[in-house]
């Protein structure tokens, strides 16, 4: 291999960097610009939450798919604002006591607007009849009417004490009074006899008096069984005067009311059961006295509390169709909940302590949910699937359902439901509840799967260079420049890791944009520059690549061990990839071959120490495929390899070291050294064709870092996929020193391509015999295995004549 | 409420005259508002009837429950006890009236056929007696009602439902 062939790969400086340099807007800074689209790229993401919002029919609830900071939120409100405009406010609701049975509290409907009107009248009502009916019966007439019914009452009695009292003395029986009783005793001169004087009596005298006195016994005994239904009759009659007050009292109250509402269903035939309920309990609003214990004293504002109105949703009666996002989509924040307090000891509630929930607040709009969220909050997923499936909201507390509590709760009427639900989340949820979950489908009928990528095409790129002037307006900062705005479009790019592709990751741009006009503050100037991008830009790196400057350390102090020079036979500098989630880098790493006579199989250390991935076993089988096809393809393969990644103790996954383990085999097998001042990175297919990887501008920017601390010296460089050429935005630092001829980029197509610059020594093409050059890589490597397979033939024929001997 | 008074130039004792069953805040009202025009010293007189003993002597007596209409053995035992518990009821609320009122106050347990203490006690035109009407029907009425004092009879509602 010439210095001549490996330039022939080389990458030229204006392939490792795709600038932007066709803006053609025409402007000096952002604020020239006019606002751009707001959601660039993202058309069939709009034309799915369009679709999904306008469509009524049931199941078609949505789910935006996309990763974090990708404004899904944003999105999916601002299209259901639009659409909501279109829709008018849908209808209040409130809760009121159900006198029949005020475990089952139940529902009123009333046209947006009028439930917080009615809840006031009621309000007003009650207010009023808080004085008008403790008025009423603290009025003269009633008192008078109240004690004319007792004068009557007090007069039976006395009659039926009196007349016995009369007949007693008609007899000569005296009705004496004891603290509990009655005793019946003969007199004689208005004296008791004694037991002595009536022994004196005759005898006939004495049974007379006593079957009189048997006789009146039992007819007093028989008038005191009458006493409580005079008591009773009495109740009666008072109960029946208090109901008449107090129908008068409210009558003319609630009259008004039920014209005012005669419109609204449901009014009527509750306002009638309040005043049924009023009649009833009329003497609940007398005012009584105190009790003679504290605890048992009755809030007077309580008895009325029963009439009140809980208004759960209420809406303005211009209002648009509501839109809520639950941030914490717990299950009492989404379905609602019962509230309890406590009383003497106990919990109790009632239908005023009924508090609803997003479903309520969004019904008959439309309500946004993260659904990572949701699936983390106990029982809400269930619940809310149920509330879809059944088309209404129940309010009912999870622990009641499960069993847990056995306070005395309530089971309010439910609430029909009208709701198109919008869940946010990352795609592998959707993928996964699409695929575990057989109802989520028949739910959330429409993806909205919003772009990743923007295609950098001369009009994206304007359109981009809008967006991101309408974000610096939107975020308040400071105006940017047009180069400080074609640079924000590299660094896009970039993160996209596709010089042809934009990201469309909007945090992460809205983080460049306020962290370069940050910079620019900083230097007080009035335009974000080039250089307050680029600063933001390796700050934001400086702040985060702690374990980046650690390897490198490692690596200069040879505690990890890369050589940057030299050749060496059986190992190959490959490249990996950290990634720290915001903040990801690459850098070197060792990997070695050995080989030996052997029955064909190349051994993944990695991979038998399980710390290799499937996908990186995957990639050793592949090789080693491609080993066996490419050379002595009538001989059986009769070697043994093993290929380790050195100083290596965590995981390793991903095929993207396939080449550089296959060059490190071939190195090994043929005893061609390879050079340590190249690192190579791809994966290879069974043909021996060389595919992209990930990360390519990090692992080449990696190499870059370990061979600059050492000096760089122009034999340099990194050898990458022909495919990844396109995916090349790399720092203008290494570009420079590409440029200057102090580093270099090789793009291979194939393996031979890759041998040839990796060893510096021709890879090889088979001639017209099927056979390789003897002095070329693949010749050696054919070689070493026609001779390990003769090798091992005579092993096999030394071997089956021991054992013949044996016989 | 006032049914008969006797007019004295002076006053010297006060007697409230209580049974077991007396109106007490009517008698001790009445009291109140002669001893506020004139000082005088004040005494309960519980006259104690023997009627319940008497009537309980007899072999055949039932007192009826006044609640259940249930009947039972009305013996001595029961109507010396009811007695007791009567006169300790009635000297209890009396000394507390007098408390309250910041008042010395004479308790006395006379029987009614101790008629000869009870006027000794009653008897001079200088004292009131203030006594429940319903002491109209009992014998002792007839002999206080020959005495010189002033005899003030205090009718209550309560009180006729007792003893009617």
């Amino acid at each position: 291999m010439t210095k001549d062939l490996s330039s022939a790969f080389s990458v030229p400086p204006a392939d490792l960097r795709n600038a932007c340099d066709t803006l053609a807007l025409d402007f000096e800074r952002s604020d020239q610009l006019p606002a751009g689209k707001p959601y660039l790229g993202q058309q069939r993401a709009i034309d799915a939450i369009e679709f999904g919002i306008r469509m009524s029919r049931d199941g078609y609830n949505l789910f935006v798919l996309g990763p974090n900071g990708s404004h899904r939120h944003g999105l999916a409100e601002d299209l259901a604002k639009e659409l909501a405009v279109e829709k008018g406010p849908p209808s209040d609701w409130c809760y009121v006591n159900n006198f029949a049975d005020p475990e089952r509290p139940r529902t009123l409907c009333f046209p947006a607007g009028r439930g917080s009107e009615y809840r006031d009248d009621m309000q007003d009502l009650i207010d009023e009849m808080r004085i008008a009916i403790p008025a009423a019966f603290d009025d003269e007439d009633y008192r008078n009417q109240l004690k004319a019914l007792e004068e009557v009452t007090q007069r039976e009695v006395q009659d039926q004490w009196k007349s016995l009292d009369k007949k007693a003395a008609k007899s000569g029986i005296a009705v004496l009074q004891t603290p509990t009783g009655v005793v019946l005793a003969p007199v004689r001169d208005d004296e008791v006899l004694s037991d002595q004087e009536f022994a004196d009596l005759p005898n006939g005298e004495r049974k007379k008096i006593q079957a009189t006195i048997h006789e009146l016994s039992e007819e007093l005994q028989a008038r005191i069984e009458e006493m409580p239904k005079l008591r009773k009759r009495h109740r009666e009659r008072v109960k029946k005067l208090n109901q008449e007050v107090t129908t008068h009292a409210v009558g003319v109250l609630l009259s008004e009311l039920r014209k005012k509402y005669e419109d609204v269903p449901g009014v009527g035939s509750y306002l009638d059961a309040v005043q049924q309920d009023i009649i009833d309990n009329a003497e609940d609003f007398m005012q009584s006295e105190t009790p003679s214990l504290p605890f048992l004293s009755r809030d007077p504002s309580r008895l009325f509390s029963k009439y009140e109105i809980n208004l759960v949703v209420s809406n303005e009666k211009d209002a648009t169709a509501p839109i809520v996002y639950e941030t914490n989509p717990s299950y009492p924040n989404i379905i609602g909940k019962i509230e309890h307090r406590a009383e003497m000891g106990a919990l109790v509630t009632d239908f005023r302590m009924i508090r609803s929930g997003a479903l309520h607040q969004a019904n008959g709009g439309y309500l946004i949910l993260d659904i990572h969220r949701l699936l983390t909050r106990p029982f809400v997923w269930e619940a809310l699937k149920q509330a879809l499936f059944a088309k209404c909201v129940r309010i009912e507390s999870p622990g009641e359902t499960y069993g847990f509590v056995s306070t005395t709760t309530l089971r309010p009427d439910p609430i029909p439901l009208d709701i198109k639900i919008v869940l946010i989340g990352e795609r592998w949820l959707y993928y996964l509840l699409s695929t575990y979950d057989h109802e989520f489908n028949d739910l959330f009928s429409v993806a909205a799967d919003l772009d990743d990528e923007l295609e950098r095409t001369d009009q994206n790129v304007n359109d981009y260079a809008l967006l991101i002037a309408t974000r610096v307006k939107d975020h308040k900062l400071l105006s940017f420049s047009k180069p400080a705005i074609q640079r924000v479009i590299e660094q896009r790019a970039r993160h996209a890791e596709d010089g042809e592709r934009l990201s469309m990751h909007m945090r992460s741009l809205d983080d460049l944009l306020i962290q370069a006009d940050y910079w620019a503050q900083r230097r007080n100037a009035d335009t974000v520059d080039v250089d307050d991008v680029v600063k933001a830009i390796r700050q934001r790196d400086h702040r985060l690549d702690r374990v980046q400057k650690k390897i490198v350390d490692a690596i200069k102090r040879d505690t990890l061990l890369i050589d940057t020079s030299g050749e060496k036979v059986g190992q190959v500098n490959g490249l990996s990839v950290v990634d720290l989630g915001e903040f990801s880098f690459g850098h070197p790493m060792r990997i070695t071959a050995t080989t030996r006579i052997g029955t064909g199989d190349v051994v993944d250390i990695e991979r038998e120490v399980e710390l290799g991935g499937a996908i990186h076993s995957k990639g050793m089988m592949i090789l080693s495929s491609a080993l066996s096809s490419r050379y002595a393809p009538e001989q059986p393969l009769s070697m043994h390899g093993s290929v380790v990644f050195e100083q290596s103790y965590g995981g390793v996954e991903g095929d993207s070291a396939s080449v550089a383990e296959l060059c490190a085999l071939m190195s090994s097998l043929s005893g061609v050294p390879i050079k340590q001042n190249l690192a190579v990175t791809g994966s290879i297919n069974q043909h021996g064709r060389v595919q992209v990887v990930g990360g390519i501008n990090e692992k080449i920017e990696g190499f870059y870092e370990v061979c600059k601390t050492r000096g760089l010296d122009g034999s340099h460089g990194v050898i990458i996929p022909r495919e990844n050429v396109k995916h090349l935005m790399l720092r203008e630092e290494v570009v420079e020193a590409v440029q200057e001829g102090q580093f270099n980029v090789y793009a291979v197509q194939n393996i031979d391509e890759a041998i040839s610059i990796i060893t510096g020594t021709e890879a090889g093409q088979r001639d017209e015999q099927d056979n390789f050059p003897p002095d070329s890589v693949n010749g050696k490597v054919e070689e070493q295995l026609v001779r390990y397979a003769m090798l091992r033939k005579k092993h096999a024929e030394k071997d089956d004549e021991e054992e013949d001997e044996e016989e | 409420m006032k049914r008969k008074m006797k007019k004295s130039d002076t006053m010297r004792r006060v007697v409230i005259a209580i049974t077991e069953s007396s109106p007490l805040p009517e008698l001790w009202r009445e009291a109140m508002n002669l001893m506020s025009e004139s000082p005088a010293e004040l005494m309960a007189l519980f006259m104690d009837d023997d009627r319940w003993r008497r009537a309980a002597s007899l072999p055949f007596t039932r007192e009826i429950s006044r609640v259940s209409g249930a009947a039972a053995d009305f013996t001595v035992q029961r109507a010396e006890q009811l007695n007791k518990e009567a006169i300790a009821r009635m000297q209890e609320r009396m000394q507390k009236l007098a408390e309250e009122a910041k008042l010395a106050l004479a308790f006395e347990v006379l029987p009614e056929s101790d008629r000869e203490r009870i006027e000794a006690l009653v008897g001079t035109a200088q004292n009131v007696l203030i006594a429940p009407s319903v002491i109209k029907k009992r014998p002792i009425y007839t002999h206080l009602s020959r005495c010189d004092c002033r005899i003030l009879l205090i009718e209550s509602h309560e009180q006729d439902r007792a003893e009617d």
